[in-house]
């Protein structure tokens, strides 16, 4: 029988995916910590490959006049994004002057200018993100669309605690 | 044990002496370079042994003298995959140094010179037909295009100190090898890094691909071992207020724009 796949190959993760899990947030009945925290184990397992941009080091923190990240938490949340399974795309000229184009042909904020297109730049299959923001984005080359259980819910399924899954090799993907 | 090939296409008589000793020295780089990469042996790679010899189209096999069968196998299959990937989709392959693509750029470019008409390679299981193509390919890949500010993580597993001092840092998802310069001052830091996952935050230099050829002085970070860094399980719920009672959209329009 063959394995099943993770739903994700290549994702990339906006800021909000992080906010939300730290956050611990349930909306709707959506419980984003245990969806991020799957698809974070996923990519920590080697079950799929996952990108963000540096800008959502910077975005991850305490809105200004709210009180602000004691320095542990912020050391810790810091130390977390060294981990090897997350792949950051560095905002340099490319990227900037890609994100720009989407930003007046899609109609962007800046800032979601530069998650597409470091997303894009990773050639990461489908941004994942908890907000509409992107609504008016339209591309061919990537989805965009709400985080779901990348393999959580096949683990559910009664395999044990984690099913042995299939993902594609970069240079598998690379020779579709 | 895995072997190694290479064919040298070309009519009886055509193919020079020159072109087989250029090919054959180029291989014999490339071929090292590939086995210092994967096997992060110090001093070097493992000796190759001709194992097949024939003439026509010339055809040479090689395999490591020494082997556990793996590194050989995985040599082999990167002969034939980083080539194929530099014909096929024109992009720098894994593994191979900045000096491994010059050597490759060298062997391509007897294409279509000295009675060669064709290159292959294979190996046990695969084999790629080199065109023009391959060569027109790598030399969009080695010069340097742009530069700019930022940084690259990965693997550092090599120093030199002959002439300008660098080390090596293959990076974490491509395993392209990336050059660095460091001043001499900085050895013992360096050393201190070698096998260790860093951050290296300088001048990058770029080829006209948008791929990282090399990073001038770059100021060096060892990033921490993954079993000492916070764990998904430590970070993910752990600040509930993290948003000062804003959900992620709200919190979004706040730093980024937009309206509700």
């Amino acid at each position: 029988m063959a394995k099943p796949k993770a739903k994700y190959r290549n994702p990339y993760l906006d800021a909000s995916v992080f906010i939300g899990w730290i956050n611990n947030e349930n909306v709707d009945g959506v419980d984003r910590k245990a969806i991020a925290d799957d698809i974070l184990k996923a990519a920590r397992d080697g079950k799929l490959v996952i990108h963000t941009s540096t800008l959502t080091i910077a975005e991850v923190h305490k809105l200004r006049g709210k009180p602000r990240l004691n320095g542990d938490k912020a050391d810790s949340l810091l130390k977390f994004f060294e981990s090897d399974f997350i792949h950051f795309v560095d905002l340099e000229r490319r990227v900037a002057e890609e994100a720009h184009r989407l930003c007046r042909d899609q109609g962007l904020y800046p800032n979601d200018g530069i998650h597409l297109a470091s997303a894009l730049q990773a050639k990461c299959e489908v941004l994942l993100v908890w907000d509409d923001r992107f609504a008016k984005a339209n591309l061919p080359t990537i989805r965009i669309e709400e985080p779901q259980f990348a393999v959580g819910q096949l683990a559910l399924a009664g395999e044990g605690d984690r099913p042995d899954l299939e993902i594609e090799t970069e240079e598998e993907a690379d020779s579709e | 044990m895995s072997t190694v090939r290479l064919k040298l296409r070309g009519e009886p008589g055509a193919i020079t002496l020159s072109a087989l000793g250029d090919s054959l020295r180029h291989m014999l780089k490339i071929i090292g370079d590939l086995d210092y990469a994967l096997s992060r042996k110090p001093g070097g790679a493992e000796e190759w042994v001709v194992t097949e010899l024939s003439i026509g189209s010339v055809s040479v096999a090689v395999k490591r003298r020494t082997d556990d069968g793996r590194l050989g196998t995985r040599v082999s299959e990167q002969w034939v995959s980083g080539l194929r990937r530099i014909e096929r989709e024109g992009v720098t392959p894994p593994y191979l140094s900045h000096d491994g693509m010059r050597q490759t750029r060298a062997l391509l470019k007897i294409i279509g010179n000295k009675g060669v008409s064709g290159i292959e390679v294979a190996s046990d299981a695969d084999s790629e037909e080199l065109s023009a193509k391959a060569s027109a390919n790598v030399d969009q890949l080695l010069p340097e295009a742009y530069t700019s500010i930022g940084s690259i993580e990965g693997r550092l597993e090599d120093i030199s100190i002959h002439g300008k001092a660098k080390y090596v840092v293959y990076h974490d998802r491509t395993r392209r090898a990336i050059n660095c310069t460091f001043p001499l001052s900085q050895l013992a830091t360096v050393k201190d890094a070698l096998g260790e996952r860093v951050n290296v935050y300088g001048i990058i230099h770029w080829n006209p691909k948008g791929e990282q050829l090399r990073v001038e002085e770059g100021d060096l970070r060892i990033l921490g071992p993954q079993s000492e860094l916070p764990t998904i399980e430590e970070i993910g719920g752990s600040d509930p207020d993290l948003l000062g009672g804003l959900s992620t959209a709200e919190y979004l329009r706040e730093v980024r724009g937009g309206e509700a």
